[in-house]
């Protein structure tokens, strides 16, 4: 027959200081675990999804957009090829774009590095979830540009109707635009013809459809191959998942600071049970007494442990995604140097996995103590004082 | 220092809690020094520049921008070179060996002057006259050289990613530096550079030595000032500032990693805290009998007070030596891309040593203070 649960709850109530004392400490280490794993997972939703399945992007070997450069001649060579997606129109799908970055005050007033792309015609079809939620889409050769809703947010005068100096020009904010909160939101978009001009330069790279999944290795190792272009091709996909080593290197930070700190908090639940059990020595034999079980007592103190570890990473996990989900930041993608919106995610999987953790803290650092809870002799422990 | 046998004694009561409470520590003590050494990693560079007064000349819209060949007659100019020496046109390369996994610092760098500028490389006088004979010499850092398996002699290609060249280098001598971070560096030579991009005249950014501390504000007013209105405006920053522009690039993170730090000393402070509640509860009537032996209550502190610190610090010791020994000995990084070096800074020993007979000092503050109030006789008849 199990102990009743009551037993264990009133003995946590009574201990209240250092029961209380363990669920923070438990809580504290999830909460780090959580976070850590809340910005891993916010770094990757910006860039793991950006770039439709069947589009392809053309750089110069090795290259990022920053630093790549597409000949006119190039492109033009590369929209005629087989198997590019036409429009009704009967136009190739494919944008030339151009990005440069630039030197920008953030609202809070340091700088940082703002990608500025300009796109062709059909620059944002070939996205097909760029919405406009403020203000309008650019026109062409008047200057206008629009901005990432991520970019607006982190950068100063990116709002509709402010005139940003970047890059030797001012430049007029006509919308601001969200992309399903991925990386485009923290650029800043105009068009194709207006960037070439102010920054006489040639194209960095090339978007294109193509008409099926097929098509997609296919070209690229066209564009590899033909004399003519000489350039590489990657899955648009592909180029942004490529560039996810931050993301990576937080969630390796995460497993490594995690499990560290877990075999402390592991330590610390030990600690506590042990003396729960050595103050409880008497009572443990008086359950003997009336025919409780070495199983039953061994269960009792394990579920105990496991309760504490539960109240702790529940504490962790909750406080964590109130304090920390949604909170917007922003780091360098260290591929193209500029800055990148994210946002903190604390999943309810990732709670979940907080949680377990911590209960896996808990029946750990329990078990030796239930073990030896178990293991007492009932005469020996009577006597004890 | 006379009680120091009866703290110790104490502390070795209850082998097993002191045991576990060390344990933990250590465990909690490591992910400290770790998450502190990640910082000053991070700003490794900028502490060693501040001795050297370098200052660079960079694009106003940053470094992705090219400046103008012209701006270098200026900088020759007597207007220049009276706060200044040693101009460097010095570019980032951005290239890697054999495959992108291999990513290091490379430049393209004016030979002529980097001894006087870069003081603190210890090129080889014969390594250095080759360079400057060979057109497409380029001259490596020790450990660079030893991770990649270079030899003096061999021909390497690096691959352009920024600049669409790939040029074919023969590594003529290998330098050594008193800070090891400074040896994961390959120099080639900017005229070479310049060769194989045609001719172009492409300058990532100037560098030079300002002739003393102050200098460099003079020159950053006359060097900023000659450019403000052309249609390549410059800022010039010191190296610090040089290095801060990459750790503003980072963002919030790092404030973000150093409070992680602060959650972990206060789990080692809950930590300590419950490990010292339940032994002085355990001893209430033994001190209550160590009072009427006629010891004062700054006695009882001192005993507990003392009893906690010796534990915390002993469980920062341990993971303290461990990581010295497989960071600073081994020369291992948790992330050999990132982090070249992950090498503890002696502040960081300060800060550990810090943290534990604070975190020791805290912990114990309440249970030291009620075990000192508490009235004797009270203390006598409470039961355990």
């Amino acid at each position: 027959m199990a102990i009743p649960l009551k037993y264990n709850f009133r003995s946590i109530v009574i201990r209240w200081i250092s029961a209380g004392m363990t669920v923070l400490g438990v809580a504290g280490v999830t909460a780090i675990f959580v976070v850590i794993f809340a910005m891993g997972i916010g770094m990757e939703r910006t860039l793991v999804g950006t770039g439709h399945p069947r589009n392809l992007i053309v750089l110069r070997q090795g290259a990022t957009e920053t630093t790549s450069g597409v000949t006119r001649q190039q492109a033009s060579d590369i929209a005629a090829l087989e198997g590019i997606e036409k429009d009704a129109a009967g136009e190739a799908l494919v944008s030339p774009e151009l990005v440069v970055v630039a030197n920008h005050p953030l609202r809070g007033g340091a700088k940082a590095n703002l990608a500025l792309r300009g796109v062709g015609p059909r620059g944002r079809a070939l996205r097909g979830n760029i919405k406009v939620t403020a203000g309008r889409w650019f026109n062409p050769g008047l200057g206008e540009v629009v901005a990432g809703k991520g970019a607006s947010g982190r950068f100063a005068d990116l709002k509709v109707n402010d005139r940003p100096f970047i890059r030797g020009r001012s430049w007029t904010v006509v919308g601001v635009f969200e992309a399903d909160g991925q990386a485009y939101e923290s650029e800043v978009w105009g068009d194709i013809d207006d960037l070439r001009s102010q920054f006489k330069r040639e194209y960095s790279s090339l978007i294109v459809r193509v008409k099926s999944d097929a098509d997609l290795p296919r070209l690229a190792q066209v564009v590899k191959d033909d004399k003519r272009i000489q350039l590489e091709g990657k899955p648009h996909a592909d180029y942004y998942k490529d560039q996810n080593l931050g993301a990576q290197m937080m969630k390796a930070m995460g497993f490594i600071i995690g499990f560290v700190l877990s075999i402390g908090a592991i330590f610390l639940a030990a600690n506590t049970m042990y003396a729960a059990v050595a103050s409880r020595t008497r009572e443990i034999a008086t359950m003997r007494v009336f025919g409780f079980s070495r199983l039953a007592i061994w269960f009792s103190f394990m579920l105990e442990a496991a309760f504490l570890g539960f109240c702790g990473g529940a504490v962790g996990s909750v406080a964590s995604r109130f304090l920390f989900d949604g909170m917007t930041s922003g780091t360098a993608n260290w591929a193209t140097f500029s800055d990148m919106a994210f946002q903190f995610r604390v999943t309810p999987m990732l709670m979940g996995a907080g949680v377990i953790l911590a209960m896996l803290m808990g029946i750990v650092g329990g078990f030796l103590p239930a073990f030896r809870a178990s293991r007492m002799t009932i005469a020996h422990a009577l006597r004890e004082l | 220092m006379k009680y120091l046998r009866l703290v110790l004694r104490n502390a070795l009561r209850n082998k097993l809690r002191t045991g576990l409470t060390v344990g933990g520590t250590a465990f909690l003590m490591f992910v400290l020094i770790f998450i502190m050494t990640a910082l000053t990693e991070m700003e490794a560079w900028q502490g060693a520049a501040e001795t050297h007064r370098r200052i660079a000349v960079q694009h106003s819209t940053g470094l992705a921008t090219p400046l103008p060949i012209d701006l270098e007659n200026f900088l020759r100019s007597e207007a220049v070179t009276r706060h200044a020496e040693h101009l460097q046109k010095l570019n980032w390369f951005g290239g890697y060996w054999q495959d992108p996994k291999n990513f290091f610092a490379n430049f393209g760098a004016d030979h002529l002057v980097v001894r006087e500028l870069w003081d603190e490389l210890s090129i080889p006088p014969d390594a250095y006259a080759r360079w400057c004979a060979q057109k497409n010499g380029a001259i490596v850092g020790k450990s660079l050289a030893t991770k990649f398996g270079w030899k003096l002699d061999q021909k390497i290609t690096l691959h352009g990613t920024i600049y669409p060249c790939n040029p074919e280098l023969e590594i003529v001598g290998i330098f050594t530096s008193s800070d090891i971070r400074q040896e994961e560096q390959l120099f080639f030579r900017w005229d070479y550079l310049d060769e194989l991009m045609g001719g172009k005249k492409i300058v990532g950014t100037y560098w030079m030595k300002a002739r003393s501390a102050e200098d460099i504000p003079k020159l950053k007013e006359i060097i900023d000032g000659h450019t403000k209105n052309s249609s390549d405006p410059t800022e010039t920053v010191t190296e610090k500032e040089f290095g801060e522009q990459f750790m503003a690039m980072m963002g919030n993170i790092r404030t973000l990693v150093a409070s992680l730090g602060t959650v972990v000393l206060i789990i080692m402070i809950l930590m300590t805290a419950n490990t010292v509640a339940m032994s002085a509860r355990e001893r209430v009537t033994e001190i209550a009998v160590l009072r009427t032996l006629g010891f004062t209550g700054g006695h009882v502190v001192l005993f507990v007070l003392a009893e906690s610190v010796l534990v915390t610090t002993v469980g920062m010791v341990l993971p303290l030596a461990a990581s010295l020994a497989l960071f600073n000995g081994m020369k291992l990084s948790p992330n050999p891309q990132f982090f070249p070096y992950f090498l503890i800074e002696p502040r960081t020993i300060v800060i550990a040593i810090a943290a534990a007979v604070l975190s020791g000092l805290i912990a114990a503050a309440i249970p030291a203070e009620l075990a000192a109030r508490r009235k004797i006789v009270d203390g006598l008849r409470q039961v355990v």
